[in-house]
């Protein structure tokens, strides 16, 4: 066989042998990595991070209602960042999948990808069960692993075309974590951003047509000393929060003799903080159920409205996260109503990084927004 | 049990001595060890045998190449295997390899903050097993380390070689057994709460904010007991752990318990003058973080803490904050420009190999083999039209095609601030004005900022290159003013900055703003003559090694001194007083910053 490949809109399907097929590939392996990596017996119980208070109402508030649009959390290393996202997804119940989707597709959704879509029609597949995928995006990733690609591996052995799904794949219906996003490539970071905007991947290179869904809560972690974040960054995660390592001597005893107690008998562990973790799982499940009938008042819209104009927040952004996360904080009080309260809680961790603020002012933004919101969102 | 190991000296080779012991002791639980000043091959080399000889798994560390990309560390599809098999061989990645091995990174000065944190995340993970015991050395790189932050927080240990006979560092006798004896000991060491509570309070007291580093200190104090022939942490066990794990990460100095302690009844009055300085007084504190200290005034260390925290570990605090002062992490990419040519947006293809140069090009390297493939079948041979081997496309190495990336360079601004006598009663309120203006622009442009201040005799680099910009605005906010003009060696100073970001591949401007009255030459001397001939010299050479600049003429009024100060730097020159904050950036704009 001679292959004759003129430039880059060449076809390739001469490469793809009798076993060539349009559908897209699936990597068995890739799922059962995204599987282990929440592996809900091994994660740090989420009931058992101390303080961090403020990080762990928004990664609930994200859980709840993904259309917050991410998390960035702004903090120091070693400050469990990462432990407290993978302890959220290992905390959620786990999803239904249509059985053998590489993209964990949901079998509830109209939107899935387009091996189930194509199988989807004509027979039904079976359901099955997988925890909430939490992904590691490493520093240094090709755009290859995000995206994906042609599986070069098949490509080069076996001569057949098949797409290779990315960490986008995996993280569809989890979570994308991505540590000290400000390390990370700007060209990844934007694309990251489009996708978990879009919840869509569209894979269209090395004449592969893959288009499927990439629906994720991304989460950034950032430390402000390693040089600031870009503002175009900054504003468009959804949440933005601060973590600090406690300086309470008591408190970060106490962080370190749970991390001892959690490596020294794990299920033991678990077992102390069961209780709160389904507290706080049936909170999200209720929550959840709960979030299409929460209505927002007039009057707090209103207030909202004109505490994002007193700050200046640009655009629109700004007030509708902070009505889907007041909303969100809402319904995990179990009420069906916003209240002034949950506005102004909502407030800092929605707005405080969409401020034009004067880059070198150090005086921290969160504080104007909570003093603005106390003035405006009262009563 | 040796007089040494009871107490320890004070820095020198008896202190490197315990700090390895202690390590071959407490192994990965403590992340390993930065090896700092001092550190050259010939010291480098006396130390590893030294730690072989205590830790038998040290004896061959594995080396991390210089050139390991991430591909290297995370493992990779082994492509030249791959098409000679005809099976998807996989190389095993670092942390694979590294089982079982004791890892030395030798070019740890130089590699980029992101490499190191793909590094540490893989060989030293936070949670989980699987760690192994790093070695991070540079004998090359004497200057501030990118990854500073990165290693500090991850490896519980930093030796200081300075004043160290590589000679001396020999393990005495009986050391090998006893090392043996603590590590067996070391699982039965116990800790109270009270030794816990000693240690993370010296940790929150020294402004250390993570974890892991408080996790650290526990180990290493247990470590140290073991190594004692002791079941149970003592204080002196806990200050070991301190001053080995804790002293070198702080980032700040602890509050004067004085302080914390005053009453209003008891204080007599004349001790109120020595409260009048802030607890910022220590040199060593200038240019951290402010809230840092704040934090710092209102923790009440416990005594437990107190007894941890003895002048002599005090002054490893002083020096550490120093050193971190200067170490901003983004500051040197050296290396980094090289590896980052691999990211950045495509832009086409060239031969490489996918596993250290760059992503597969697929439709380059298919491209480039297709037409042989007629040919290579025949010298294979075995082709017989039937079976897989026909199908399969036979790529030799030479076909391999990589991507091309081009990264849009970064770039470094210089600002050379005039803080002489002349300079301060002019116009320096409208120079920072304009400063804050480029500083804002900069921050937009992720670009990187150094402020160099003249002034008195001498020039000083109140801030090495950093994308912090509000260290930068403190900076300049602080700047004092008063004495000559030392014009020279504010462009000395500057121009070596330049060259060194230069040499990180950042594309350089200086912003000089001076009312271009020098009156002290390159060594400090008063002496007018000197001091112009001096400055235009070293503007000669600015421009000569093609160094963008602009010069801002913060006098009264247009000098012709400055103007010809900018001819020779071949940069623009603004005369203040024609120009308000917004022209003084527009132009600095249109001279490429
Ligand atoms: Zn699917």
């Amino acid at each position: 066989m001679i292959l004759k490949i003129e430039g880059e809109g060449a076809d390739l399907s001469a490469l793809e042998g009798e076993t060539g097929h349009s559908d897209a590939f699936v990597d068995r392996q890739s799922r059962a990595s995204a599987r282990t990596a929440s592996d809900g017996a091994a994660a740090y119980p989420f009931a058992a991070i101390v303080g961090q208070d403020e990080m762990r109402t928004a990664l609930l508030v994200a859980a709840v209602d993904p259309s917050v649009g991410g998390v960035l959390v702004l903090g120091d290393r070693g400050t469990g960042k990462s432990t407290a996202v993978r302890s959220l997804a290992a905390l959620l119940p786990p999803l239904e999948v249509i059985e053998g989707c590489a993209y964990a597709c949901d079998p509830a959704s109209g939107s899935v990808c387009s091996d189930c879509a194509a199988h989807g029609r004509d027979r039904s597949r079976s359901i099955g069960r997988v925890p909430v995928p939490m992904v590691d995006l490493p520093l240094g990733v090709t755009e290859d692993r995000v995206l994906g690609g042609l599986d070069l591996e098949r490509a080069l052995a076996e001569g057949v075309k098949a797409f290779q799904p990315g960490l986008l794949a995996r993280a569809n219906r989890g979570f994308l974590y991505v540590d000290e996003v400000n390390l990370l490539e700007d060209h990844l970071v934007d694309l990251l951003i489009d996708v978990a905007a879009s919840g869509v991947n569209i894979f269209e290179r090395d004449g592969l047509s893959v288009r499927h869904p990439a629906k994720f809560v991304l989460v950034g972690s950032g430390n402000p000393e390693e040089g600031e974040l870009r503002p175009q960054l900054l504003d468009r995660f959804g949440l933005a929060v601060d973590v600090r390592t406690p300086e309470d001597i008591a408190l970060r005893v106490e962080i370190v003799k749970r991390r001892d107690a959690y490596e020294r008998d794990r299920s033991a562990f678990a077992e102390r903080f069961a209780d709160e973790q389904d507290r706080i799982r049936r909170r999200i499940v209720d929550a959840r159920a709960r979030l299409p009938h929460v209505l927002v008042p007039d009057a707090v819209l209103e207030a909202s409205a004109r505490l994002c104009v007193a700050l200046g927040t640009d655009g629109v952004r700004g007030e509708l996260t902070l009505m889907r996360a007041a909303r969100a904080l809402a319904a995990l009080d179990g009420c069906d109503e916003v209240s002034m309260a949950h506005a102004r809680g909502a407030a800092p961790g929605a707005l405080a990084h969409r401020l034009r603020r004067n880059p070198l002012d150090e005086s921290g933004s969160g504080v104007r927004v909570a003093r603005m919101a106390g003035e405006l969102l009262g009563g | 049990m040796s007089e040494a190991r009871e107490n320890p000296a004070d820095g020198g080779a008896e202190d490197v001595l315990l700090a390895t012991a202690l390590l071959a002791v407490a192994g990965r639980r403590i992340g390993g060890v930065v090896l700092g000043e001092g550190t050259e091959a010939g010291m480098a080399e006396a130390w590893l045998a030294c730690l072989g000889e205590l830790m038998p798994e040290a004896a061959v560390p594995m080396m991390l190449p210089h050139s390991a990309s991430l591909a290297d560390i995370d493992g990779s599809l082994d492509l030249a295997a791959s098409l000679a098999q005809g099976v998807r061989v996989h190389s095993p990645g670092l942390a694979a390899r590294a089982a079982g091995h004791v890892v030395l990174m030798r070019s740890a000065g130089q590699a980029s903050p992101a490499w190191l944190k793909r590094l540490t995340d893989v060989l030293l993970p936070d949670e989980g097993g699987g760690a192994k015991l790093v070695v991070a050395c540079d004998f090359a790189c004497d200057g501030p380390w990118p990854g500073a932050a990165i290693l500090s927080e991850a490896l519980a240990l930093r030796l200081d070689f300075t004043g160290i006979d590589h000679r001396t560092l020999l393990a005495p006798a009986g050391w090998v057994e006893e090392v043996k004896a603590a590590r067996e000991r070391l699982g039965t060491v116990r800790i109270d709460d009270e030794a816990v509570e000693g240690l993370v309070g010296a940790s929150v007291a020294l402004g250390v904010a993570s974890s892991r580093a408080d996790r650290q200190a526990i180990q290493l104090a247990k470590a140290h007991a073991a190594w004692r022939g002791a079941d149970v942490v003592t204080p002196e066990d806990a200050a070991a752990a301190v001053r080995f794990s804790l002293a070198h990460r702080a980032r700040r100095m602890p509050a004067p318990p004085q302080e914390v302690d005053r009453g209003p009844d008891d204080e007599p009055a004349e001790d109120m003058t020595d409260q009048t300085p802030p607890p910022a007084d220590d040199p060593g504190t200038k240019g951290d973080d402010d809230d840092d200290v704040t934090g710092g005034g209102e923790e009440r260390p416990i005594d437990a803490t107190a007894a941890l925290l003895p002048d002599s570990v005090l002054e490893i605090v002083a020096r550490g904050i120093k050193r971190q002062g200067g170490a901003q992490p983004e500051a040197r990419r050296a290396r980094d420009g090289a590896r980052t040519a691999r990211r950045g947006r495509p832009i086409g293809h060239r031969r490489g190999d996918p596993r250290r140069d760059g992503a597969l090009h697929l439709l380059a390297t298919f491209e480039r083999a297709a037409p042989w493939q007629a040919l290579r079948r025949k010298l294979v041979g075995g082709g017989d039209g039937s079976g897989s081997a026909s199908r399969r496309i036979i790529i030799l190495p030479d076909d391999i095609r990589v991507v091309r990336c081009k990264i849009d360079a970064p770039s470094t601004v210089i600002f050379a601030v005039d803080a002489s006598g002349s300079s301060a009663l002019h116009r320096m309120a409208e120079a920072k004005g304009a400063v804050e203006l480029l500083l804002s622009r900069c921050y937009v442009r992720r670009d990187h900022v150094a402020v160099v201040a003249f002034g008195g005799r001498d020039a000083r680099i109140l801030l090495p290159p950093t994308r912090a910009l509000a260290r930068a605005r403190r900076a300049l906010a602080g700047l004092p003013g008063g004495g000559g003009t030392p014009l020279a060696s504010g462009l000395s100073v500057s121009h070596r900055i330049a060259l060194g970001a230069q040499r990180a591949g950042h594309s350089c401007l200086i912003v000089v703003l001076t009312d271009g009255r020098a009156n002290i030459d390159i060594d400090g001397v008063a002496d007018r003559a000197r001091a112009l001939a001096d400055a235009m010299q070293w503007a000669k050479r600015i421009a000569g090694d093609g160094i963008a600049s602009v010069l801002v003429d913060t006098g009264a009024r247009p000098a012709a001194k400055a103007a010809d100060l900018a001819r020779a730097l071949d940069g623009r020159y603004i005369p203040l007083p024609h120009a308000g904050a917004h022209e003084i950036a527009e132009a600095v704009r249109a001279a490429g910053g």
